[in-house]
């Protein structure tokens, strides 16, 4: 998948936070937000991605500012619409104020949290699916329709909206919603998300940008309330993988789209470049990995797990493609499999490595 | 000047060499001699950063800091006089925590190829830049995506450990991220292609420059950044009294949390006890109903004169007579019972426990029985917010109430006058009265007339001969002129006037005056009788009961509930 610029593999998929709206009345504070933010990095271990036009990234700046890089990422600006309909496809949930991408994730079945100001009668407004929680402040000015006007209250239905208790709420909601059956399916993306599978990225909508080192996968994310577990599915693409010019035909600049890597002793000999394959720097949730490498192994593979540059987590060897298990106790950032060649090595070629991710600790 | 940090002369020559130059004069690139080991490429560099003049402040600085990767090919820092703090390739994931090794106050920073590989890019750069001192510089120098990557997408053909690509605006916008615009000023942002080669191939490393270079000076804490942060839209400074009540009322500060309602509706109850007409005209809603909920228990109460009609429709899988009403009201044939209807369908619906209970009627006698239903979702008209307790109310109006047409007088005891004299229900205006032109004779009533196309008639008799009056119809007391004109006061017949308005009349004000100077005739006024005309559109009860149907089908197919939880504002 891209958005904007990024390619998102390999990591949980972040929660999507919108702090925007067309009239500022209708904002939550950005302090509340970044808040809010602690919160969810801290209790649910999972990335936030903020949502925004171009005209908007200046204050996405002051939300981010002070969040790590890549648990928080600004994507103001730099997403297609359609871009942004997959992220959201793809988001555990979406916290929004009483706008566009409220109305955008609820009928999209995406769990929403709406911060709904006072502005609005909440009755005729607010956000309407199957997954949505709508939290207002109960004010007796409200609704007042006042547009782009001053509040002299000070906004108070949404500076005194406390993003604990909003956090709290909708938490618990959400987690009486699954006991209770309202999420009858919880299954993301919903009807179209599939397209978050690789190959199906469209163009960059600027390819100037400069692309992030993680990202979430193209696949599918599963969480159910009958298998507490969190489950993920995705392929690293050998196109995704990188190759030492030794193994790469002269002015290659990367495997296309649908290429494999292979390697055959008879014909490179002549190279004594160990490193057949090595790649693709995305970063880990903790849980349980079982990497399948798909293709064709004629001898001995030395397969090493690294991090952050090359520290070692795991190494191997192999002698054909089965389901390689690999336990994260933290989050990994820049991991890459490398493929080593052995003495032993006759040919290789590798099509594309499944992942299957299971997270025992999540629901 | 000689750069030379080669194996061959001592360092400290070097750094001696080009610090002794340092403070006095910058130097000029053809005083520069250069030794090994500082590649070609890092003397481009070089050379690149001492030909910007906005540079030179920050190479002046006494001391520098290069913060770059510990592998970095030759060891030689950039420049002379410089501390250098390598980051190993295991250390990146937390390379900001190099930076507090650094002493505070810092003149010059130099991040020489290193951001690239930093997975936390935002908290790196402002580590840096908090240890600076006010004025001092952060120099950030990271290859370009089109001079040394030539790639649209990471990974790197050329470093594996390059997470990101860059160009300038790039750069510049993961610095707006990490560090508060406010606090800084953009002294150069420049790309160094000195010397690139633009013909080698893509699968080479090219000669000559190929890096983007940004400069940022650090400026002082503004004494207006904090009163920035409060927007101006949201809040208000007041000088006077604050003219509005409080935003809580009695205490009662509480959140409203709406939350998917995970029940299904399996029963459902539907009131329609009114008359036959109004049955057979409910037979859409009843079908939307079935057609919503197909695998519903729905059970119809209606009089015991539609009874068999609504069995024979089959639709409902129970029929329940009530008869709230009288089958023909015009026969006088009123239940003779004394009990409490409502009480008296309580007991009925004792065991009736359903999930939605909507009554179809479009007037409100019938909503009290509604009331008495236990029912998580009750729906009904309810166009003045009278029952509060419904959850899902259309509150649609009724054409034949708020469109009825209106009339009725307005007495001349509601008008002013000073030259006439009130007498009962008339003023009277005597012969012989001197004016002036456009003098007021008469004015009110300052009454609210609603929207509407409104006739009048002017209640006013000459005492002799028929005469003229000058007339104008006011809103706001009179700030608001609407229409103006004369009219013939004569004997036969009162004087018409007509008046529409798409919007509520405040303060309405009729006023009559005199039309020359002089001896005015005498004459009466009655008042003023007034006519609104009915309006004829809205929806008919066939289509206002259909949408109800339709309206709880779509509100249902997401149901919610709404709770309020007690909280303090402050959280």
């Amino acid at each position: 998948m891209d958005d904007g610029g990024m390619s998102w593999q390999g990591v949980v998929p972040p929660v999507v936070i919108s702090p925007f709206a067309n009239e500022r009345v209708r904002e939550w504070p950005i302090a509340h937000y970044r808040r809010f933010i602690e919160r969810v990095l801290c209790e649910h271990r999972v990335p936030v991605a903020i949502v925004g036009t171009r005209a908007q990234r200046v204050r996405a700046d002051e939300l981010v500012r002070g969040f790590s890089y890549p648990e928080v990422v600004n994507t103001a600006g730099r997403l297609s619409w359609r871009q942004l309909v997959r992220l959201i496809d793809a988001a555990p949930y979406v916290v929004a104020n009483n706008s566009g991408i409220a109305h955008l994730a609820a009928v999209r079945g995406c769990w929403t949290l709406c911060l709904f100001s006072g502005s609005h009668s909440w009755v005729e407004w607010m956000p309407r699916g199957p997954r949505v929680v709508v939290i207002t402040r109960v004010t007796s000015c409200a609704p007042c329709a006042l547009g782009g006007g001053r509040c002299p209250h000070r906004t108070a239905c949404m500076t005194d909206l406390a993003p604990d208790a909003a956090f709290e709420l909708f938490d618990e909601r959400r987690a009486s919603c699954h006991r209770d059956g309202a999420a009858r399916e919880f299954v993301t993306p919903p009807a179209g998300g599939a397209s978050l599978a690789a190959g199906s990225a469209e163009a960059l909508p600027g390819a100037g940008l400069p692309p992030p080192s993680t990202a979430f996968p193209p696949g599918e994310v599963t969480m159910s309330r009958h298998s507490p577990a969190f489950e993920r599915r995705f392929t690293i693409r050998a196109a995704e993988l990188s190759r030492p010019e030794a193994y790469r035909p002269r002015g290659e600049d990367a495997p296309p789209s649908g290429a494999v890597i292979e390697f055959d002793a008879r014909h490179q000999q002549e190279t004594d470049e160990e490193v057949l394959f090595y790649g693709p720097y995305i970063s880990l949730d903790p849980g349980i990995y079982l990497f399948t490498p798909e293709g064709e192994l004629d001898g001995k593979l030395q397969i090493r797990f690294t991090h952050q540059g090359g520290e070692l987590i795991k190494e191997l060897a192999i002698d054909s493609f089965g389901p390689l298990v690999l336990a994260v106790t933290r989050k990994l950032d820049a991991f890459e499999v490398v493929g080593m060649r052995t003495p032993e090595l006759r040919s290789l070629r590798l099509q594309s490595i499944a992942v299957h991710h299971i997270d025992p600790s999540r629901n | 000047v000689l750069l030379d940090s080669g194996r061959d002369r001592p360092y400290e020559f070097y750094i001696l060499t080009f610090f002794a130059c340092r403070p006095m004069s910058f130097p000029q690139p053809a005083e520069l001699a250069w030794a090994d080991p500082l590649s070609q490429q890092s003397r481009d560099l070089v050379l690149f950063l001492l030909s910007h003049s906005a540079l030179e402040p920050a190479l002046r600085s006494p001391w520098l800091i290069e913060v770059r990767l510990q592998e970095t090919d030759p060891p030689a820092s950039l420049l002379p006089d410089t501390f250098v703090l390598d980051i190993a390739a295991d250390e990146l994931a937390s390379a900001h925590c190099v930076f507090p090794r650094l002493g505070d106050a810092q003149h010059c920073i130099l991040l020489r190829n290193v951001l690239q590989c930093v997975p936390d890019y935002r908290r790196f750069i402002a580590g840096a830049f908090t240890k600076l001192a006010c004025g001092g510089f952060l120099i950030v120098i990271v290859p370009h995506q089109f001079l040394y990557e030539r790639k649209l997408q990471v990974p790197s053909r050329h470093k594996r450990a390059h997470l990101r690509f860059y160009t300038p605006g790039a750069l510049l916008a993961e610095t707006e991220e990490a560090l508060d615009p406010c606090c800084y000023r953009v002294r150069l942002l420049a790309d160094n292609d000195s010397g690139f080669d633009y013909r080698a191939p893509l699968d080479t490393v090219p000669a000559g420059g190929h890096d983007i270079v940004l400069c940022l000076q650090k400026l002082a804490p503004m004494p207006w950044r904090a009163a920035m942060e409060q927007d101006e839209s949201q809040s208000t400074a007041y000088t006077a009294p604050h003219p509005y009540l409080p935003p809580y009322d009695g205490g009662d500060r509480a959140y409203r949390v709406i939350t998917p309602d995970a029940g299904e509706i399996r029963r459902l109850i539907v009131l329609k006890l009114d008359h036959r007409g109004d049955f057979i005209m409910a037979v859409p809603a009843f079908q939307i109903l079935r057609r919503a909920f197909p695998a519903a228990a729905i059970t119809l109460v209606c009089g015991s004169w539609n009874r068999q009609e609504a069995q024979d429709l089959e639709l409902f899988d129970r029929v329940v007579a009530f008869d709230f009403f009288a089958e023909d009201p015009s026969a006088g044939t009123a239940s003779s019972s004394d009990a409490d209807p409502c009480e008296q369908f309580a007991a009925l619906m004792a065991e009736e426990a359903c999930d939605l209970a909507i009554d179809l009627r479009l007037y409100g006698e019938t909503r009290g029985l509604l009331k008495v239903i236990e029912a998580r979702h009750k729906a009904g008209f309810d166009p003045h917010d009278e029952f509060p307790w419904l959850t899902i109310p259309l509150n649609l109006p009724a054409p034949t109430i708020t469109g009825r047409a209106e009339q009725g007088v307005i007495l001349a005891n509601k008008f002013h006058t000073r030259d006439g004299e009130h007498l009962a229900f008339a003023v009277i205006f005597p012969a012989g009265l001197i004016m002036a032109q456009g003098q007021s004779l008469i004015w009110g009533p300052y009454v609210t007339l609603g929207p509407g196309h409104y006739d009048f008639e002017v209640l006013v008799e000459p005492g002799m001969e028929d005469f003229e009056l000058c007339y104008d119809l006011a809103a706001d007391g009179g700030q608001r002129i609407l229409g103006a004109g004369v009219i013939r006061v004569e004997r036969a017949r009162f004087a018409r006037l007509t008046l529409a308005s798409l919007r509520a009349i405040k303060q309405f004000e009729f006023r009559l005056m005199a039309q020359s100077a002089g001896a005015a005739p005498p004459f009466r006024f009655m008042g003023l009788r007034y006519r609104r005309q009915g309006v004829y559109t809205g929806v008919h009860q066939r289509e206002a009961m259909a949408l109800l149907a339709h309206l709880v089908a779509l509100r249902l197919e997401h149901p919610y509930t709404v709770n309020r939880v007690m909280g303090d504002p402050d959280g």
